[in-house]
């Protein structure tokens, strides 16, 4: 059971990665299936800041409608999206998979000292913000990895050199450490970070079972350190922890 | 004595630490923001935007690159431009647009017809439905200007005293017309830059092509804002 559930989220990413980079209208930034309109978060922020959508106020509505979705699933079970629908951590988990596959060890993890970023993923949340005020444009919008890979498809998979540049970027960066992308620089976890802070319905725990033996530390791809009981805004929902506990000592709390 | 040392110089460790992270905020903040404005002012270029895309600078402002017009065009006309081209994944007119329903694959004589049973056509526009933005706006169909059409008349076969003439016949908005019964001239008000002309031209390269309006920057920044054209 408990490691059966990390089959069931790769199933239900994989089928995330289908629909958002084949299937549907338009890509992960606003996309429409039937009568179903998404748009996300981020996008919609920058052309908020961007101002003239003010000026069409039949569209503004839209906008906010649409990218209020992710945002109050956000609310309500955190930043689940980023483990079980977002295309790029698809990709990044796969490019794991393949690295363990080779035995291939990201740098980071051989031992030696490596750099702590830290949060630097708030200050690129804020830096796609002032930009797409100074510049007035979605000015994010041009490098981001999550467009890029569904934008591959509009623009003709392998020929689109620049979206294959941007993964490329994504990609080497987890041979120093994995997913790091996910982990430290991208603005749009920084925003659902931000916009689960205050949900609970939820979350991983450390039951009595614990014997502390930093193992999740090591375990979550988000490095939280579960047997303290910290703050989980960051939890990715992925249940990595609760698949591989060797004492089976975390226990989940809905609601 | 020994332990509390040992402490303190733990606690000026972390406090170095986390100094050094901040530093990577910093210059992470700042680096960024610099890079993808600098970088976002490429995008306003003179290039042909699907139909309904505002004054350049708008439609840049609005348009974060979902790709929806490009999925929902009929004759998968607009593409997505790569980061290294113009555009910076903005999408452009590369091929032509229907406008209409009726014309999805133009052919002059379909479209002769449908230009004597004029005013009823539905229009298709399905990128503009389609733009959660407003990047694209519903503009009337006799007011999109994506660009205007120039002939060659080195190249062009009417020009050159061959029977040709596809283009006058295939423009639903009859901005061609026949100079001194010779050959083909563009009207440059009337022509709304669909490209159709351009698709069933026989020469190549080809004898007609749109170029983006001289003034794409101001395309219609004037008129939406005062309420007229949306």
């Amino acid at each position: 059971m408990r490691k059966k559930i990390q089959i069931v989220r790769h199933v239900v990413q994989l089928i995330f990665f289908i629909l958002l980079v084949l299937v549907v209208v338009g890509t992960v930034c606003s996309f429409q299936i039937g009568g179903f309109q998404f748009t996300e978060p981020l996008g919609a922020i920058q052309v908020l800041m961007g101002g003239s959508i003010f000026f069409t106020p039949e569209k503004l509505y839209i906008l906010l409608a649409t990218s209020a979705i992710l945002v109050t699933v956000t609310v309500l079970i955190g930043r689940a999206w980023c483990a079980w629908a977002c295309p790029v951590m698809t990709f990044n988990e796969f490019i794991e998979y393949i690295m363990k596959r080779l035995r291939y060890k990201p740098v980071a993890e051989r031992g030696k000292k490596k750099i702590e970023l830290g949060e630097v993923r708030f200050a690129t949340l804020a830096g796609v913000v002032a930009a797409a005020g100074i510049s007035k444009t979605p000015a994010w919008c041009n490098v981001c990895p999550i467009g890029a890979i569904c934008r591959t498809r509009s623009s003709g998979l392998l020929v689109a050199g620049a979206e294959m540049l941007i993964l490329g970027v994504v990609f080497s960066a987890n041979m120093y450490e994995k997913r790091f992308f996910c982990k430290y620089l991208c603005p749009v976890g920084g925003l659902l970070i931000l916009l689960g802070k205050i949900s609970s319905l939820i979350i991983p725990r450390a039951s009595e079972k614990c014997t502390g033996c930093k193992a999740c530390e090591y375990i979550c791809p988000e490095g939280i350190p579960l047997f303290r009981n910290p703050d989980m805004s960051k939890c990715t929902k992925c249940l990595v922890c609760y698949s591989n506990c060797p004492y089976g000592a975390v226990k989940i709390d809905v609601i | 004595m020994i332990t509390g040392m040992s402490y303190k110089s733990d606690e000026t460790h972390r406090a170095q630490k986390s100094r050094r992270k901040f530093i990577y905020s910093v210059f992470t903040f700042l680096g960024l923001t610099a890079f993808i404005s600098v970088l976002s002012t490429f995008r306003n270029r003179a290039v042909l935007r699907p139909p309904g895309a505002l004054s350049e600078y708008e439609f840049s402002s609005r348009c974060i690159s979902c790709g929806r017009c490009v999925d929902v065009c009929p004759t998968n006309g607009i593409k997505l431009s790569g980061l290294l081209d113009s555009g910076l994944g903005t999408p452009v007119l590369e091929g032509y647009c229907a406008v209409y329903l009726e014309l999805i694959e133009p052919d002059p004589e379909k479209n002769l017809k449908f230009k004597f049973s004029e005013g009823k056509g539905t229009p298709c526009l399905r990128c503009i439905d389609a733009c959660p933005t407003g990047a694209l706006m519903k503009i009337p169909v006799k007011e999109i200007k994506i660009g205007s059409a120039i002939i060659n008349r080195n190249t062009c076969l009417a020009w050159r005293g061959e029977p040709c003439l596809r283009c006058f016949a295939v423009c639903p908005f009859n901005a061609v017309t026949i100079s001194e019964g010779r050959g083909p001239v563009v009207i440059r008000d009337v022509c709304t830059g669909c490209s159709q002309c351009v698709y069933v031209c026989p020469t190549t390269p080809k004898s007609i092509v749109v170029q983006p309006h001289p003034d794409y920057a101001l395309r219609y920044r004037y008129r939406w804002r005062i309420g007229e054209g949306a």
